[in-house]
């Protein structure tokens, strides 16, 4: 794998980012493994995101795990920020499809695939 | 894309053009030269051909030759610690016939005992100034079916600027090739003209046994190089055939050229074209990931792993380990592995060589035409 790129615009602070990574979008306090590729428009926060996963263009993926090879949809909210310190960590198992416009709960524990617009709290 | 046992064998010459880049060879060759943030020249060579199943690659090496012995190793990244076959690394000197070469001719003959004892029925033979990602099966199909006694790949560009300047020692020679049919009918040596050429690769094909009989030959005459003695006065008598190559292709012929094959790989679609067709290998460091401190900024970067950055990165290519401290900032830079940038620093348009410390506050600045180099070790 090369070293991992930053696009110009993309915004990357306090994070840790590895090999094969493409960033195009907001990855903030998180840390990153192999192959991850985060599009334009996409916010990653508090997030660890292992290898291969693709996040796609408007996702905002918050306060949570995602495993391996995981795609999350354009526009897909997948947890959220704690509030006043309390909030849970959602998880999303490895190899999952969370489709456009899903949304994960912070509470959430995603095995299966979520369909387009689908929510799971 | 990984094929299992071609009939070749690879021959690569990794101080091919090392007089182009005096700065980055003073301490290393050619094939060894730090490439695109974590690879070195002579990675995409060897991992073509290990990718298309030629597991017998011997590196004949002329000079400075430690860090290249340093990188490859027993060739085991590649896939190439083997029993039978594997990397041979011939250094000067190694049998009583081998010393230090002068020209493909030389190299070839001092490592004629070697060839005869191979089993292979081909032999590749490369220079090491080029990185690209080569399907060596393809050529050797097209060679086979073309009935060639030699093929030689091309590529249709313009003469490098670079090249076309150089009035360096004479092995420093590059060709360009007149083709009718698929048949070489002319090599021209060093040609100065503008314009679209059918540019010379430097990746010849050819039967192990022909190849051994055309050196022993030409080494009795005192002939020097491959193409301009042996190839050239036999275009006749032999049917050599081009194999045109449209691939991408990373060429280096100066330092700007170097800095700027580099910077092409910061856009997608030159970095893809150059990495996805098979995996090329290297030596592992084993660096924890990359971490991006609090004020970090970063754009338009590549960016290998163990650095720490603080200050501001755009357009660069960092190496690994690579440390930005807070408040520095770095534009068009290729920083080579463990280059440190002070508090406060600000680079311009810098080739850094590795273990450079650009102090605390300071300034240094090149130009698009013209990047400044920091040899290994210095202090800024």
């Amino acid at each position: 794998m090369t070293g991992h790129r930053i696009s110009k615009g993309a915004v990357v602070d306090n994070s840790m980012i590895t090999d094969g990574c493409r960033i195009a979008g907001d990855v903030k306090h998180s840390i990153l493994f192999a192959g991850v590729t985060v599009e334009e428009g996409a916010k990653v926060e508090d997030a660890v995101i292992m290898g291969g996963t693709v996040i796609k263009s408007g996702a905002v993926v918050e306060h949570c795990i995602v495993a391996e090879n995981v795609v999350i949809g354009e526009g897909a909210k997948v947890g959220a920020m704690p509030i006043e310190g309390k909030g849970g960590v959602a998880t999303v198992g490895s190899g999952v499809y969370v489709g456009d416009n899903a949304k994960i709960g912070p509470d959430a524990m995603v095995s299966n695939n979520v369909k387009d617009g689908d929510e799971q709290w | 894309m990984v094929k299992s046992n071609t009939d070749a064998l690879g021959i690569i010459f990794p101080n091919s053009y090392d007089s182009l880049v005096p700065e980055l060879v003073t301490e290393r060759l050619m094939a060894s030269i730090p490439f695109a943030g974590r690879y070195r020249m002579v990675d995409f060579l060897l991992s073509s051909m290990v990718n298309c199943g030629i597991g017998n690659i011997s590196i004949v090496v002329r000079s400075n030759y430690h860090s290249l012995m340093d990188h490859l190793g027993s060739g085991r990244e590649w896939d190439l610690a083997r029993k039978n076959g594997g990397l041979s690394i011939f250094p000067p000197y190694s049998e009583k016939t081998v010393k230090v070469y002068n020209g493909r001719v030389e190299a070839l003959a001092s490592i004629l005992d070697f060839l005869k004892d191979q089993k292979e029925k081909y032999v590749f033979m490369s220079d090491a100034n080029i990185a690209v990602n080569f399907d060596f099966g393809a050529m050797l199909n097209a060679h086979i079916s073309s009935g060639a006694d030699v093929t030689i790949a091309y590529k249709e560009m313009e003469i490098p600027e670079g090249m076309k300047q150089i009035n360096t020692i004479n092995a420093d020679l590059y060709y360009t090739f007149n083709i009718e049919n698929g048949r070489v009918t002319d090599i021209r040596i060093r040609p100065q003209d503008e314009g679209m050429q059918n540019y010379s690769m430097n990746i010849y094909l050819i039967e192990r046994e022909r190849l051994i009989s055309l050196i022993n030959d030409a080494f009795v005459r005192g002939n020097v190089y491959f193409e301009r003695d042996v190839l050239s006065s036999r275009l006749d008598e032999l049917n050599v055939q081009a194999y045109k190559y449209d691939g991408y292709l990373a060429y280096i012929s100066g330092m700007k050229s170097y800095f700027d094959e580099n910077m092409k790989l910061l856009e997608d679609a030159n970095l893809d074209a150059l990495f996805s067709e098979s995996p090329i290998y290297t030596k592992i460091r084993d660096d924890n990931p990359t971490r991006y401190i609090a004020g970090a900024k970063a754009s338009n970067t590549m960016t290998a792993d163990g650095c720490i950055i603080e200050g501001e990165v755009e357009n660069s290519i960092l190496f690994r380990g690579v440390k930005i401290c807070k408040g520095a900032k770095v534009k068009n830079c290729i920083l080579m592995q463990d280059t440190v940038v002070g508090e406060d620093a600000d680079v311009e348009y810098v080739i850094t060589d590795k273990n450079v410390t650009i102090s605390a506050d300071k300034s240094i600045k090149g130009t698009d035409t013209f990047p400044v180099y920091v040899a290994k070790y210095q202090t800024v």
